[in-house]
Formats: C-alpha cells, structure tokens, sequence
C-alpha cells in the first residue's frame, strides 16, 4: 500500500499580454528529501501533483524545494499512526498532518487541503506561489 | 466419496419417510419413538444438536490449528418453525505473509428455521433459515511487517486484542428422524460479514469463531447428530 502526501501548485502570473494567468503545474522542480539527504524529484518538469514520503519515526518532515532555480524548505508537522490492512497486507502508517509551512523566497503561502494521509490520490498540500 | 455419501444418507431417509409419510401416521409408529404433541399445540418438542463436520473438517484443511465447536438448540412451533440457538467456540492459529494470528473465542447464532416441506410433514424436513450471529474473541497478531516504500520500516505486535464481530445468514438443510429420538442431518451455510472494518486501525483477527477465514463472504457446512426431547 502507498501511502504519500499530495502537493499541488497555485500560481498567478502575467502572461506577455499583461493577463492573469493561473499556473497548476509544476516545471522545473527538484526536490530534496532533507532527512534522507537525497533527491527525490529531480528537475521534473510537467508535474500536476507532487507526491511525496512522510517520515513514519517522526512529527516533522522537511523537504528542499527547488522551483525555477528558487529554493524554498517545506516542513511539514504530522502525527503518524499504525492502521492494520489485514494478516495477509500487513500494516501501513498513516498521517494527520497538524501544520505545514515554508520559507518565503518564492513560497507565498501552503495550504491545508485534507489532513489525513491515507494514500497517494487526495491532495493533501497546495502551496501558493508569489507572482 | 464416502463425503457425498454422508451428504446424500440423510436426503435419501427423508426421502423414504416421505413416502411412506402416511402410513407413518395411520400406524403412528414414529409416534411411539419420542414424545409426541397434539397438532393443534404450539409447542411440538425441542431438540439438541452436536456438529460432528467442522471438527473433522477443519482437522484435515488446517491440520489441527483451526478447531471449531458447535452445538445447537431448537424448538419445534406450530409444526413447521424451528427457533433455534446455536453456540459453539473456536481455537485458530493461521499465517500469512502479514505476520502470525492466534485467537480463540466463542460465538452465537439466533434464528428461525422453517420447514419447506408441506404443511403437517414429519419430524423429518427440509429446511431453510436465517441467522443473525455473533463472535467474541481475545487474540494476537504478531510479526507484522509495516510496509513503505521509501522509509525503513519494521515490523509491529499487536497483543491481548479483544473484538466482536457479527454477520449475518442464509442457511438450508434437512434433518431426518434416524432411530427413537435420535436424528442426524446437515446444513449449508451462506455468511455475509457486517464488520468489515476498523475505522480506527485497530487489528482485525484473521479467523473468526462461528464465521471462518475472514472474508466478507463465507460458505459453511454442518453435518449434525441430535436428540429430540
């Protein structure tokens, strides 16, 4: 069973002819797993979700955002917990996530959309971006 | 074969009752063979049952690690209801690649049967019902791999577990009247499972008393001998 966080994208931008534009899909991201020291999504581009590992051992999970050459660290507060799949699945770890935020260099704000982790469909994350 | 034979012995003496069903009556030699009842009287007796299937069943599918226990007792109504109690108990060990289960409880079921032969027949009958059961039992789930695909992950016991589940039934048989008070026949069993589910999590026991393997569906049989009294 995969069990991950879903992030999505809201931007707003001006497009050559001076119009607003709203931007849902991730170009140019690369994302660093900090606990893991390792890349996890490395210069994706074309992305309309993120779907990312909580950490199952601890209530914060952090997470380096590169965003058009932009770095931004995401962390993300949550409360795992055991849920019994059956003798034959075993058992998988779920999440509520309590709190997320950011550094603000191209993050404008992340929003809570669901809280609870259950697998990889729900979105559970939107972070907004400056213009 | 010797499996369909006991399955068919108690069809073919229903059978061979039911034919010689009125002369049963004129000679009432049945009659003589246990207490009888005026028909016109509510209460026609009542009768306790042992099942003799799922202990030897259950001893050569899951070589003595599933043992299950059952009895029953009915009551004969107006000649063609049978209100019935069935308890029994369970010991069960079992594993699976989600770690090892090891419980045992006991169960209930509460129902009606109701004679699908014509009106007036015998003690010997066709029978459908329905049940309405219930399983408590204390167990153990230990070993069990917590899965993840990208952080490490170990594996998690789940001890002293208490549950009740409960599910429901469809079941038909016959039971045929074999010497004096004496019978013996057999049941199918259609099980719908109501709790699924844990919304909390919590562990859920791999074999349930009365029920079976946990699935949302089951089939049982019984094959029982009984005493009308």
């Amino acid at each position: 069973m995969d069990v991950a966080m879903v992030i999505s994208l809201q931007a707003d931008s001006l497009n050559a002819k001076g119009h607003a534009v709203k931007y849902t899909t991730w170009d140019s991201v690369t994302v660093e797993v900090i606990d893991k020291n390792e890349l996890f999504i490395d210069n994706r581009i074309g992305l309309s979700k993120l779907t990312l590992p909580l950490r199952p051992d601890t209530t914060i999970s952090s997470f380096l955002f590169t965003y058009h050459e932009q770095t931004d660290t995401l962390f993300v507060e949550h409360t795992p917990r055991q849920y019994f799949v059956s003798l034959a699945c075993g058992c998988a770890i779920y999440h509520t996530i309590t709190a997320a935020w950011s550094t603000d260099y191209r993050v404008d704000s992340v929003q809570i959309i669901n809280a609870n982790v259950e697998n990889a469909v729900q979105e559970n994350l939107r972070i907004h971006l400056h213009e | 074969m010797n499996s369909r034979l006991w399955f068919i012995l108690p069809l073919l003496l229903l059978a061979l009752r039911a034919s010689a069903g009125e002369r049963a009556d004129n000679h009432a030699s049945e009659d003589k063979q246990s207490k009888q009842y005026p028909d016109t009287a509510i209460f026609q007796g009542m009768s306790i049952k042992l099942d003799i299937a799922m202990p030897i069943l259950e001893l050569a599918r899951s070589k003595g690690k599933v043992q299950d226990y059952e009895m029953a007792l009915n009551v004969r109504l107006a000649k063609r209801f049978y209100p019935t109690l069935e308890l029994g108990y369970a010991i069960a060990e079992t594993s699976a690649d989600g770690g090892f289960y090891g419980g045992q409880g006991g169960f209930a079921r509460l129902g009606m049967d109701l004679s699908a032969l014509k009106k007036g027949a015998s003690e010997n009958c066709l029978m459908v019902g329905l049940r309405f059961a219930g399983a408590y039992q204390r167990f153990q789930i230990t070993d069990v791999p917590i899965y993840g695909d990208y952080w490490p992950m170990g594996k998690v016991d789940y001890f002293n577990q208490r549950k009740f589940d409960c599910w429901g039934e469809i079941v038909a048989g016959c039971q045929v009247q074999i010497w004096k008070g004496f019978q013996m026949g057999w049941y199918i069993r259609m099980k719908l499972l109501f709790t699924r589910t844990d919304k909390h999590g919590d562990a859920l026991p791999a074999y349930l008393p009365g029920f079976g393997y946990r699935n949302d569906t089951n089939w049982g049989i019984n094959y029982f001998l009984g005493y009308k009294f």
